[in-house]
């Protein structure tokens, strides 16, 4: 029996200690998947803890066939396809939150870091890609998922998986690419 | 072996063309800029504090069920008290008078019997439904039992209530009238019972007035009642059917009823959590 499914047979014993470190374990996983989709550290921890709610609801029904990292990345990839259809993604879109994040952000010792702009530019660039693009692109270049693993947990085929993570990554290119001749229109402007 | 190497044809397949190898050359190395910043680690302790509230309690499943039904007993217990005395009053009314047309009218027992069985639960809905229709839903929502628990619980006690009616009656009847038929009395007031409660209900899920539905309800039981009395052939047509029949309606109709009155105590959900979670939390 592998390490996590006996730490699920110890928490459906109603084990704490192990819930705790089931947790712990794949906490920053699962925060920096949604961070990168949703791009607002607040209300990743809200969604990060809803989606940690639900595994722990939903645990009983995990079959133990596939592994539980897996399973996990399905429950936050479907927690954060309802936020995108949620009323409260809707609302939140439309208002624009860039002075809100910018006074928070200000404040904490990674503003150094902010102001990096190949990493503003990555965030806006990823952001504007369509939501299935956004995963295939995230499972795959920062969870390391394989194109098959990435078609399982967006319920789709491999050849669709590869085509996303193409689209996706034209997209990003066509993006640095543009920011990189403005910057140059800019340079040869002054 | 040969999975592994089906699979990293796959993971290679991307890179197939020279732009694609460049493209995921160039942005490999942008997307290492992508630091994510980490709630602190007081802030994850309280995530797991939060989470530690939904472990699931590990009980028996006979206990969960003796629970849930101890719970259910109890709402329906409360849920007694704030049924109206008019419901009380008018259905024993119904089945004295009933019993008064049998033993002084010479009426046939097995079909007034019948014909009184469904009654108590088809006017039992404007009971159980009432908060809904004078738009007070929403308020009982609200208060410490759920909508669907107390739908649920009335919808317990009217139930009983038409079989205590028409298991007194059936007593009764039994023992005055020596010559009826118990075994087949019993079949003639269970199934309408069954049948005309399925029928209800589908009739309320679709009408969504209770008022509305009883008259419906009613109307239609009234009209079949009143064809099958009416006409010699129709009753002895009725009579000679074989009892396997009401068997199978009766078993089928249970099976619906009890399917109806689940949906029916757990159709105001507003989220995807499972019935009994919704009904017997």
């Amino acid at each position: 029996m592998s390490d996590d499914k006996q730490l699920i047979q110890e928490i459906l014993n109603g084990s704490e200690a192990a819930l705790e470190i089931l947790i712990r374990k794949y906490y920053k996983q699962i925060f920096a998947f949604v961070y990168r989709n949703v791009n607002n550290k607040d209300l990743t921890y809200d969604l990060t803890q809803e989606i940690f709610i639900k595994m722990i609801k939903k645990v009983k029904s995990y079959s133990g066939k596939g592994p539980f990292k897996s399973w996990l990345y399905t429950l936050a990839i479907n927690h954060c396809r309802d936020y995108w259809k949620s009323v409260d993604y809707k609302t939140h879109s439309l208002q624009i939150d860039f002075p809100e994040n910018l006074s928070n952000e200000r404040n904490s010792v990674s503003y150094i870091f902010e102001k990096n702009q190949t990493r503003e530019k990555l965030k806006s660039g990823i952001q504007e890609l369509p939501n299935y693009q956004k995963e295939a692109v995230l499972l795959k270049y920062y969870h390391d998922f394989k194109i098959k693993d990435i078609a399982q947990l967006t319920g789709v085929n491999e050849s669709t998986v590869k085509s996303r993570l193409k689209q996706g990554l034209q997209k990003l290119h066509k993006f640095f690419k543009r920011g990189e001749e403005i910057e140059n229109g800019r340079v040869r402007a002054k | 072996m040969e999975e592994s190497e089906q699979s990293s044809n796959l993971e290679n397949s991307i890179l197939q063309d020279a732009e694609i190898e460049l493209l995921d050359f160039e942005m490999k190395q942008i997307f290492d800029n992508y630091h994510v910043e980490y709630p602190s680690d007081d802030e994850i302790k309280a995530t797991i504090k939060v989470i530690r509230n939904s472990i699931p309690v590990n009980e028996k499943k006979t206990d969960v069920i003796c629970k849930k039904s101890f719970s259910l007993l109890k709402n329906s217990l409360r849920e007694f008290n704030h049924i109206s005395s008019v419901f009380w009053i008018s259905n024993i009314s119904f089945f004295i008078f009933g019993l008064i047309m049998i033993f002084l009218g010479r009426f046939n027992p097995y079909l007034t019997v019948m014909f009184l069985s469904p009654i108590p639960f088809v006017l039992g809905l404007i009971e159980v439904f009432k908060s809904r229709d004078r738009g007070i839903a929403e308020l009982e929502m609200t208060l410490k039992h759920s909508y669907q628990q107390i739908v649920l619980s009335r919808m317990v006690v009217v139930g009983c209530y038409n079989l205590v009616l028409n298991v007194s009656i059936t007593v009764i009847l039994s023992l005055f009238m020596k010559e009826v038929w118990i075994w087949k009395l019993i079949f003639y007031w269970s199934t309408p019972f069954t049948v005309v409660s399925v029928m209800t209900l589908i009739i309320e899920s679709r009408i969504r007035n209770s008022y509305t539905t009883a008259s419906v309800s009613i109307g239609i039981w009234l009209t079949f009642t009143s064809c099958l009395i009416l006409f010699e052939q129709t009753i002895e047509w009725f009579e000679n059917i074989d009892v396997v029949y009401f068997i199978i309606l009766n078993f089928l109709a249970i099976t619906i009823l009890i399917n109806l009155v689940i949906r029916k105590g757990g159709h105001f959900a507003f989220s995807s959590r499972t019935f009994i979670e919704k009904v017997w939390r």
